[in-house]
């Protein structure tokens, strides 16, 4: 129960890393507008 | 030391994995020694076991001192300290070969990279030893996390690829995590040979069928089975090179060999169990057509090499699903046989990428003469793939295609002979772009032989070597481990 928990919380902050990699380098999270501006 | 190599397995790897970051600090030189020394460590104590095993039987090992039930346990059977053999062995070829990949990196940013490839490897092998289901989760976390960091760290596409990746794999630990539940609910226990013991009490109760369908999806989510294989592509096709020879070699062979203990070992005997095998034999079926049609669609040679890579994950799922004995040896045999034939196809297309800076076919166009090394061992391992002798995927596949004759699956020996047929197309579209097209003069000046340096060149040649070898000796290693391996019961 609580392993699952600190899995779950390890889990978020990887994701949150993640998206703010990728908000720093296209500037949105929008994801119609993300896939457009990879596209380019 | 020998008593406790069951362990250390995994204590030396995940030790060393919190010294590296602060090692390469220092010297990145000693860094790097001190990965290869933890694998080889790991290497070692998995060949120790492998050798007992082979010779008194399943090794139990219990952590802390504390009994089964209540403790965790690791077994240790020739199947697990196979793979675990199987899978240190490729994570040295892989570590020598990241190399001159690493040395252009910042020293604290090779060491986090090192770290965690270390940890991947406590997850895989932890996964494989372990005799506990909730433990196997927490390892399956371990190796899914480290991963997600790996993969993330190429370029900017392979941070969006990563990230779904991330949501779906979280997705399917969690499917895992309930169906344990639902097993813990039913039988108040985590250890796996304690819940096969107490399964002939709730095997016919509908909270277990939904337990065992749990832990089938969310498995075959990680393993990349066809309808649930959305994240692979992608994530293999922009993640730096270093890591996707490591991850498509043996991740995803992990994901199977757990789903083939929790099957076979431990909740063989009850009737939903087979209806399962049979929902995954048909999904192993289209996996294995749908992968390869869509591996000839492609240009990018490593994209063309994932979608290769659920056709070939198909295979493995459709010779543990049938059943048969010679099925099963054949679905091992394809398991060990394809990492090598994936792990070597992909260190070199990722040399070749690093190299020239394409994976794209059309830039293949003269590549055997610049590169000739690299491109040999391609072409045996492309060789190996389609399943020509005396490559090792003949052999794999040849037991693959006999278990289906056995049980009279005609469809699947359809299926399988046909996406032989389909994996020579894009096999061999790669050996004639590489060997037989002329570059364009005006468009690539002067090409001179430059083949990768010789740290990414003997892993790259060892696979291709071992190739031949596996396939050579096939008898040897069936009649040696595999078939020791296979569950004991009713076969």
């Amino acid at each position: 129960m609580l392993t699952a928990i600190v899995v779950g919380v390890s889990t978020t902050g990887v994701a949150l890393a993640l998206l703010i990699r990728i908000y720093r380098y296209y500037g949105t999270l929008e994801e119609p507008e993300l896939l457009q501006r990879m596209q380019e | 030391m020998t008593a406790h190599a069951p362990v250390l397995i995994v204590v030396i790897p995940l030790a060393i994995a919190v010294l590296v970051p602060l090692v390469s600090l220092r010297s990145d030189q000693w860094a790097r020694s001190l990965v290869l020394l933890a694998l080889l460590g790991a290497m070692t104590c998995a060949a120790i076991a492998l050798a007992q095993t082979l010779s008194t039987g399943p090794w139990h090992y219990h952590l802390g001192g504390w009994e089964p039930p209540w403790g965790i346990e690791y077994v240790l059977d020739p199947l697990s300290s196979g793979m675990a053999l199987l899978i240190s062995a490729v994570a040295i070829l892989v570590a020598i070969y990241a190399g001159p990949h690493l040395s252009g990196w910042a020293a604290s940013r090779s060491g986090l990279f090192s770290s965690l490839f270390l940890l991947l490897n406590t997850g895989l092998l932890g996964i494989v030893v372990t005799g506990d289901f909730f433990n196997l989760y927490v390892f399956l976390e371990i190796s899914s996390l480290a991963a997600y960091a790996l993969l993330a760290s190429g370029t900017i596409q392979a941070t969006v690829a990563t990230f779904r990746y991330l949501i779906i794999g979280t997705i399917a630990a969690t499917f895992y995590l309930l169906g344990v539940g639902y097993l813990y609910a039913l039988t108040g226990t985590l250890n796996m040979a304690d819940v096969a013991a107490r399964l002939p009490a709730v095997a016919d109760s509908s909270p277990f069928v939904v337990a065992v369908i749990f832990i089938a999806v969310g498995l075959s989510i990680k393993a990349a089975l066809f309808p649930m294989h959305g994240w692979l592509p992608d994530a293999y096709a922009y993640a730096p090179p270093t890591v996707i020879g490591f991850i498509s070699a043996v991740m995803s062979k992990v994901s199977i060999y757990a789903l083939f203990r929790v099957l076979y070992f431990i909740l063989h005997p009850a009737e939903i169990v087979g209806q399962t095998l049979t929902v995954l034999s048909w999904a192993a079926a289209i996996a294995i057509l749908a992968g390869s049609l869509l591996a000839v669609a492609q240009r990018d040679i490593r994209r063309m090499l994932a979608y290769s890579s659920v056709g070939q994950m198909g295979y493995i799922m459709l010779g543990l699903a049938l059943g048969t004995r010679t099925a099963l040896i054949g679905a091992l045999l394809h398991m060990l046989n394809h990492s090598i034939m994936k792990g070597c196809l992909f260190l070199a297309a990722g040399g070749i990428q690093w190299r020239t800076g394409s994976c794209n076919l059309d830039d293949f166009a003269g590549i055997s003469r610049r590169m000739p090394f690299t491109m040999a061992a391609i072409v045996v391992a492309a060789i190996s793939m389609i399943g020509l002798p005396p490559t090792a995927g003949f052999f794999s596949k040849w037991y693959l295609v006999t278990g289906a004759i056995q049980v009279h699956a005609w469809v699947f020996v359809a299926v399988l002979i046909g996406s032989s047929l389909l994996s020579a197309v894009y096999f061999f579209r790669v050996v004639e772009w590489a060997y037989l097209r002329e570059p364009e003069r005006d468009a690539t000046p002067a090409i001179e032989r430059q083949d990768l340096p010789v740290q990414m060149l003997i892993p790259i040649l060892l696979l291709a070597t071992s190739i031949l070898l596996l396939g050579l000796f096939n008898q040897t290693v069936i009649s040696r481990v595999i078939q020791y391996a296979l569950p004991q019961e009713g076969f």
